[in-house]
């Protein structure tokens, strides 16, 4: 028998398995001090672990841990009953805000309502209709100027390297660089973009609108807040 | 699990005040003992068990109750203790004040060996320690303590395995063997 096998049946003991007298394990422990010593402390471990006395509990701990537990408890509801309350309260402002603007909803000049771009009118059906429309049919003067100038100065540089690049590819004899075959116009391509550019605005004009307003009604029906004198 | 442990915990968690105490009554012997045993110290184990209780009430929605309540809750009060032991050594002199003054009051009228088991199984590493107090003190399986401490039972074996040799090794450096116990039945 060696150490671990020594260390095994001391292992199994202190499980609780019978003591058994084993002669392998006496022979090993005679020569061996260390297994010696371990069996030999095993068993009044194992007693003294026994014997010792529990810890003893104060008599007020289970009062106290009892009444902190509810007190945690009734604490924690009040917390949640105020986040519900935080909660709740900010989802009706938001509504009676929404009500609010859209009682004040902006009109057009003709007296109709302007229902801005996010439902559903025949005037917005006719303006896809417009943008499904071929774009040469529509007048360049109708466009921000800015934007057509940036397309327009995108697409005569593209343009440019193109021809560079036509150039280098495919030289042809006798043709100077830069005179190529006609290019389409490349207007149409930036329709689509100022298109949708002008209906965003137009979206952004009718919501800051509906807010002017709630914010002046709020404003004006809100109490005006003293600040104390000397800020 | 137990009928009646499932029963308690429905109670408690509509929050009916005498299954809270009969919960706290039915697991604080464990709790405590084994955070006095953790810790050394009275003070802060009495703490310790309300923290835990606390706890084990906060997250009771989330025990799984298809496993025994007990190893649930003593794993949370080792976890606590691991806490409290971190939080302990950030503040070094007040504490060792209150150590020494509480050494005296666990270091009941026991007997010596008791004392030197005590001091012993303070030394070995937390993990060890746990596993050992566990077993040996609390009566907990090993199927148990695995749960507990969310190991394999592989390696609960292996830890009291070498939280007994460290024990019975400073036992014997103590002196605490006579040449009598080397006597086998």
């Amino acid at each position: 028998m060696n150490c671990l096998e020594s260390q095994a049946i001391l292992q199994r003991r202190l499980d609780g398995a019978a003591f058994v007298p084993d002669a392998e394990l006496e022979q090993h422990l005679a020569a061996c001090a260390v297994c010696r010593d371990r069996h030999a402390a095993a068993r009044p471990l194992l007693e003294a672990l026994r014997v010792q006395p529990p810890p003893v509990l104060p008599p007020w701990l289970p009062w106290r841990i009892a009444a902190a537990a509810l007190g945690d408890r009734q604490r924690r509801r009040l917390r949640l009953r105020r986040s519900l309350t935080v909660t709740v309260g900010l989802a009706a402002a938001i509504v009676v805000m929404l009500f609010a603007g859209y009682l004040n909803r902006p009109t057009s000049e003709d007296g109709k309502v302007d229902h801005g771009p996010f439902v559903q009118n025949p005037q917005s059906d006719v303006k896809k209709q417009d943008a499904l429309q071929p774009q040469s049919e529509k007048p360049h003067e109708a466009q921000p100027p800015s934007l057509i100038a940036l397309s327009e100065r995108l697409a005569d540089k593209t343009l440019d390297e193109a021809k560079v690049l036509w150039t280098a590819a495919n030289p042809v004899e006798g043709m100077p660089m830069g005179e190529l075959p006609a290019v389409p116009d490349l207007d149409p391509a930036s329709q689509p973009l100022r298109q949708a550019k002008q209906e965003v605005n137009e979206g952004l004009q009718a919501v800051g609108r509906s807010a002017q307003r709630a914010f002046a009604y709020f404003s004006h029906e809100l109490p005006m807040i003293e600040l104390p004198q000397g800020r | 699990v137990s009928a009646d442990d499932l029963l308690l915990v429905r109670r408690c968690l509509r929050g009916d005040p005498a299954a809270m105490e009969r919960l706290v009554a039915t697991y604080q012997a464990d709790v405590f003992g084994l955070s006095v045993r953790l810790l050394h110290h009275r003070q802060d184990a009495e703490d310790v068990v309300q923290e835990v209780f606390l706890r084990v009430f906060r997250s009771l929605r989330r025990w799984d109750s298809r496993r025994p309540l007990r190893p649930w809750i003593m794993g949370i009060t080792v976890n606590r203790c691991r806490t409290w032991i971190t939080q302990r050594a950030r503040r070094p002199e007040l504490v060792d004040y209150l150590h020494e003054t509480a050494a005296r009051d666990v270091a009941d009228n026991s007997g010596e060996l008791t004392r030197e088991i005590h001091a012993a199984v303070q030394d070995l590493r937390m993990e060890y320690r746990s596993v050992f107090v566990l077993y040996h003190e609390r009566g907990l399986p090993y199927e148990e303590i695995a749960q507990a401490l969310r190991k394999p039972v592989g390696t609960v074996k292996t830890w009291l395995h070498r939280a007994r040799l460290e024990v019975l090794d400073r036992l014997r450096k103590r002196g605490m063997i006579s040449e009598v116990g080397h006597e086998l039945p």
